[in-house]
């Protein structure tokens, strides 16, 4: 009798397990399903969280600044003194010299695949709050006609794919989370691959399962394939910066470095199947 | 509203990684702060409690953070729960045994991640997860861990008698 309590806390226990891994597993189909609730905190939150980003990223601009300036040469020591009292008129220069070469990259943007998908620039304002997975939040959503599985680029190369929306936000899974895999194909050799996330905390990704006998050297180009029709042929993905042989030695894979620069992400463009 | 502070502790917590430290990252880690957080009320509470409260904040954690609701459950309420019984154990004001205790539960809150990923069918390479993601996010919310006790000095035993008790 004596033993009850602990038998009711243990049975307790367990169906609360059983309970929380149901709902990790229902909630996780199709690589993590937003729930109402989920997504009314998300559209409350997110001005709150699109401020703070912000805010963040302003500060690392101005912190990361001196920061260039330690590995600059004996020259450059000089014209620090002058530089010195100029530089709170330079922090708002550069910065409005990012931002309007930004938007001019933006509006040149004209890839081939324009006439089958309209674009729809969205401002990032989040990121995952964990390591294990590689997400963006952005201030577009429903309410924009965005939709899951919409592809993300940047002018510069693929990004990843919109993953869910709220009425006012959207989450984009990048290309080096876990879940991420996208058909794609070495530009010179047009050989077939399928680029993975791999989380390395480097910024790579990898191109995956190349046959060994197939062509694939440093330096090539990694662009979609257009394969499995989320995301259109011809973005471009990467450079692969080193090529090794799996143990089994049938396949090779290529580790590929994104043309976007997806730790620094300020705006985005959503393409929109027309 | 008893626990309250508790869950608004979270939210900052979840909006400032969410910004702010994706800024802070070393090596492409950035410290856990809801987990750091539920470390540290785990060490000042019981087992039950720990693992409760770790259980609380992991949900609210998910719920932020969108998909896969019961990950950061599990994985919060293994950590409350070691860092509960490892805080009764040692003298936990001593900054070395504060960082190590935190790292044991960060890690092993890491590895139950690990295997609720797998149970997905999401697959991190092992050398990914155990040689950089898990050691270096457990050293990184040691260390954080540390300067927010010092911060909280003082506040942590006002904070403890606020806490429910299941």
């Amino acid at each position: 009798m004596r033993r009850w309590p602990a038998i009711r806390k243990a049975l307790f226990l367990v169906v609360v397990v059983a309970l929380l891994l149901w709902s990790v597993k229902v909630t996780g189909a199709g690589g993590g399903r937003l729930t109402p609730l989920g997504g009314a905190l998300r559209e409350a939150l997110n001005p709150v969280r699109g401020g703070m980003y912000w805010v963040s990223d302003q500060v690392y601009h101005v912190t990361s600044y001196p920061l260039q300036l330690v590995h600059a040469t004996d020259q450059n020591r000089l014209m620090e003194e002058q530089l010195a009292s100029l530089r709170s008129q330079v922090y708002d220069l550069e910065e409005y010299k990012s931002e309007a070469q930004r938007l001019e990259n933006i509006l040149n943007y004209h890839p081939v695949y324009a006439s089958s998908y309209g674009q729809l620039v969205a401002g990032v304002t989040g990121r995952n709050p964990g390591n294990w997975f590689q997400t963006l939040t952005i201030d577009r959503g429903s309410r924009d006609h965005v939709g899951p599985n919409m592809p993300v680029v940047t002018p510069d190369g693929l990004v990843g794919r919109v993953l869910d929306v709220t009425a006012h936000t959207a989450t984009v899974l990048l290309i080096t989370d876990p879940r991420s895999g996208v058909g794609s194909m070495v530009m010179e050799t047009r050989v077939p691959g399928i680029v993975e996330g791999i989380n390395s905390g480097t910024g790579d990704v990898t191109l995956a399962n190349v046959p060994i006998i197939q062509n694939v050297q440093t330096g090539q180009t990694v662009i979609t394939s257009g394969t499995g029709s989320l995301f259109p042929q011809g973005i471009p993905i990467g450079t692969i910066t080193s090529v090794t042989n799996e143990p089994a030695g049938l396949f090779k894979n290529a580790t590929v470095l994104p043309f976007a620069d997806l730790n620094r992400l300020e705006e985005v463009i959503i393409l929109m199947p027309r | 509203m008893r626990g309250g502070w508790f869950l608004v502790l979270i939210i900052v917590a979840s909006l400032l990684s969410s910004t702010v430290l994706s800024f802070l990252q070393v090596l492409g880690v950035k410290p856990d702060l809801v987990l750091i957080l539920i470390i540290l009320n785990g060490f000042s509470s019981g087992s039950q409690d720990g693992a409760l409260w770790g259980l609380v904040g992991g949900l609210l954690q998910d719920l932020l953070s969108g998909g896969f609701l019961g990950l950061h459950a599990l994985e919060g309420m293994a950590a409350g729960y070691l860092a509960a019984v490892t805080g009764n154990k040692f003298y936990r004001e001593n900054a070395v045994v504060l960082a190590v205790s935190t790292f044991i539960a960060s890690f092993a809150a890491g590895v139950v991640h690990y295997l609720l990923l797998l149970f997905l069918n999401i697959h991190v390479g092992a050398q990914v997860a155990f040689l950089r993601l898990i050691p270096l996010s457990s050293a990184y919310n040691a260390l954080v861990a540390v300067l927010i006790s010092r911060l909280l000095a003082g506040r942590s035993e006002t904070l403890r008698t606020r806490m429910p008790r299941f």
